[in-house]
């Protein structure tokens, strides 16, 4: 029986959720039955926040292999993350637990200085591989890139001022593009993903779904 | 070698295109050229309907961006925020980016004119952090105060007097996602819209635009702000231009040094191919 | 309080931060490295904080006010750290279940009308309209989704068994397939353009910055070159090492 609860067990967990919101949401159900469906979702957005605490262990843990074992041209950095992690750790907990949350003024500190930059220039690096592709990738080889191309082209203008000083039409007919045969080339893909979400779902109710390893 | 083919090698420095988009950007942003710029009909769209919304509306805005995203959304964000003040607006401000509340109270120091008018607890307030998953949204929309007990300083959310007339999805006039991804817009159609019929705005990145468009075009949303180029046109629209105008002509020289990468990219390779091509039918 | 000290060197460390990661797109370097690491560490700490502050705000302080039902999703929340101790790593998989099963459970129940139903809906445009371009508008709308449901929905190609058979059925099903392909190609040259105005719009960002603090941007500009000429020279005796 417990090896039968080890596997099967958050399945049927899983299942009966899924069961349990059907038929609040399309059955008229008692007023204390709408009201632990509501109890429901506020307690798995609570059980979310743990799985951020074992991402941070995660991360200490993975970095505590190099560091003892010295691996050679990676035990520095490790040792230089822990340590700043762990520092970081004991000023945001202290920040917490003060009252004063994230606006404890040495974590509000370690956090504009260091994560705010990092993480902009992080997402700004890519900025470097569109150039690089624009000029090695983008090859016009046949009709279907030089469609995308020239609709590429106007919108790159319909989004600049130099494109309106060039011809003013090109916002309006940037606009008209992006309203019509844009949103009509991402509906099939929503479509698909409606549809995606539905099959999993019908899934994870007949117990189809493989979540991991067994 | 060709001298098509010394262009291609040199070219294919990918270094020297760095370098070069870099210094364009850069001699632009310290010396600005005043490029005029064109209003598009979407973002006409979105000023007149807030225009259009009654006296004290209640509105509920995810914050949900990060750093990298807040050039493009932080100028939109506080358009809208100067937008709305006259009104008298009640806002309950959340974030499902574990960065938000940096962001916010970045948001609260880059807009004191908007936010020394409002008071917290009464005219607009901050649940903080919940975390990203689908849950939490419909949670706010079925009642947000009894979601969270204590905002981020420490005050009750029971006493506040903004929870007394927006605390549900249907109490809110709108219901603002400003996002750097496609999850929370998701969630905002599946939770906010579909089962209360809240009318929701997006203000996205413009990455992410084309992939929300038909939410607009379904009338799912009642309008989008996408990228740097339409949170300039809503600061003009306001008038009141501020960073994302300042910007545009950084943005207009990049852009226009991207076209020339293009067409040299295809003014290379096509001679290129049709040498080669020539080059086998001889051999 | 912190010493004004602590501002400039915020903005030094900033700055330099920001070189030494965009350093990377030119040659892969320590101190990028030593930039990626503290960037982790820092962010791993901060959603650490955020996720213990809520845990407080959302399961601790409901339970200290009353609502003692919050318990049960902190006990589930605990869950997650059976996975450290071996024997009970299996009770591990109880927490992302639960959280699993509420969040499919809403989004099934909204997905058929939210993301299906409303889309077809708004599929459904009158082909004819006073106005041509009204009605051009409808029918290429109407067409490009048809074209893209049958390229991601039907990736067979019917009627083709050894030596390919043109059939009627076939060829309609090409037509629209070259449309939905089409249609994609509008979409992505739109998605590409769109990429664009973001990917500048987070350089213009940094490099605003990056004018902000000249001294330390020179200062970091120079480390930088010195760390990838460093890594260029290792490179280089690997290389004349294997030869």
């Amino acid at each position: 029986m417990s090896s039968a609860l080890r596997r099967r067990g958050p399945y049927t967990v899983i299942t009966l959720l899924i069961l349990f919101f059907f038929v609040t949401y399309l059955f008229a159900v008692p007023t204390p039955v709408q009201q632990f469906s509501s109890q429901l979702l506020q307690w798995a957005a609570v059980v979310a926040y743990f799985a951020i605490l074992v991402g941070t262990i995660d991360i200490i843990r993975y970095h505590l292999g190099p560091l003892r074992s010295k691996q050679p041209g990676r035990w520095q950095y490790s040792g230089a993350l822990i340590a700043v992690l762990v520092i970081g750790l004991i000023l945001g907990v202290s920040g917490v637990l003060s009252g004063k949350g994230t606006n404890y003024e040495p974590f509000a500190w370690l956090y504009n200085a260091i994560y705010v930059p990092s993480n902009a220039t992080i997402y700004a690096i890519l900025v470097f591989y569109i150039a690089s592709a624009s000029y090695r990738a983008f090859r016009i080889r046949n009709a279907q890139a030089l469609l995308l191309v020239i609709v590429g082209l106007i919108i790159m203008f319909s989004n600049i001022g130099v494109g309106y000083v060039i011809w003013p039409g090109f916002v309006p007919l940037g606009n008209w593009i992006n309203a019509y045969p844009v949103a009509a080339a991402f509906r099939p893909i929503i479509i698909g993903s409606g549809l995606g979400v539905i099959l999993t779902g019908l899934r994870a109710l007949l117990g189809r779904e493989v979540y991991g390893r067994e | 070698m060709s001298w098509i083919q010394k262009v291609d090698k040199i070219l294919s420095i990918r270094q020297i295109l760095y370098l070069l988009l870099i210094a364009v950007v850069l001699v632009i942003l310290l010396n600005p050229l005043a490029i005029p710029i064109g209003i598009a009909g979407a973002t006409r769209d979105v000023y007149n309907y807030i225009d259009k919304l009654p006296q004290n509306p209640k509105l509920l805005i995810d914050v949900h961006y990060e750093p990298a995203g807040g050039t493009e959304m932080q100028p939109a964000a506080i358009a809208l925020l100067r937008q709305l003040l006259p009104k008298g607006p009640k806002i309950v401000f959340f974030t499902t980016h574990s960065v938000g509340p940096i962001m916010f109270e970045r948001l609260k120091a880059n807009a004191p004119d908007v936010f020394s008018q409002l008071k917290y607890g009464e005219d607009y307030v901050f649940l903080g952090f919940v975390p990203l998953t689908e849950a939490t949204i419909a949670s706010i929309a079925n009642g947000a105060k009894e979601f969270v007990a204590k905002d981020p300083y420490g005050s009750s959310t029971a006493d506040m007097p903004i929870f007394k007339i927006a605390d549900k999805a249907t109490d809110y006039n709108v219901a603002v996602c400003i996002s750097t991804s496609t999850d929370p817009v998701e969630w905002y159609v599946r939770q906010i819209y579909t089962p209360f019929k809240t009318p929701i705005l997006f203000m996205v990145v413009a990455v992410i635009g084309p992939s929300v468009q038909p939410f607009v075009a379904s009338k799912q949303a009642v309008g989008m702000i996408s990228g740097q180029n339409q949170a300039a046109q809503y600061e003009l629209l306001i008038k009141r231009p501020g960073s994302a105008v300042a910007a545009l002509d950084a943005q207009s020289g990049a852009h226009v040094l991207i076209i020339i990468y293009i067409v040299l990219g295809n003014l290379v390779y096509w001679p290129m191919r049709l040498m080669s091509k020539k080059g086998r039918k001889t051999s | 309080m912190l010493p004004p000290f602590f501002d400039t060197f915020g903005l030094w460390i900033g700055a330099a931060l920001t070189v030494w990661l965009f350093s990377f797109a030119f040659k892969d370097n320590a101190l990028y490295k030593l930039a990626e690491h503290l960037f982790v560490a820092v962010a791993a700490a901060y959603s650490f904080t955020i996720a213990f502050d809520g845990i407080i705000r959302t399961g601790i302080n409901p339970v200290q006010q009353g609502n003692v039902s919050r318990i049960i999703p902190l006990i589930v929340g605990c869950f997650f750290f059976a996975k450290y101790f071996g024997k009970y790593s299996w009770i591990a998989r109880f927490g992302p279940a639960f959280a699993i099963g509420v969040g499919l459970g809403v989004s099934v129940t909204t997905a058929p009308e939210g993301f299906v139903l409303a889309q077809v809906k708004a599929t459904m445009l009158p082909l004819w309209s006073a106005d041509p371009i009204t009605a051009l508008t409808n029918i290429l709308m109407v067409l490009i989704v048809l074209g893209g449901l049958t390229y991601f929905m039907f990736t067979f190609v019917p009627g083709i068994r050894g030596p390919a058979k043109k059939t009627p059925f076939s060829r309609l099903y090409d037509v629209f397939m070259k449309i939905g392909i089409y249609g994609m190609m509008v979409g992505f040259g739109t998605l590409f353009a769109s990429t664009i105005v973001s990917r500048v719009a987070y350089l213009i960002g940094r490099l605003t910055d990056l004018i902000a603090s000249p001294q330390a941007s020179v200062v970091a500009v120079v480390l930088a070159l010195a760390a990838m000429g460093y890594a260029y020279r290792q490179e280089k005796k690997t290389a004349v090492g294997k030869a």
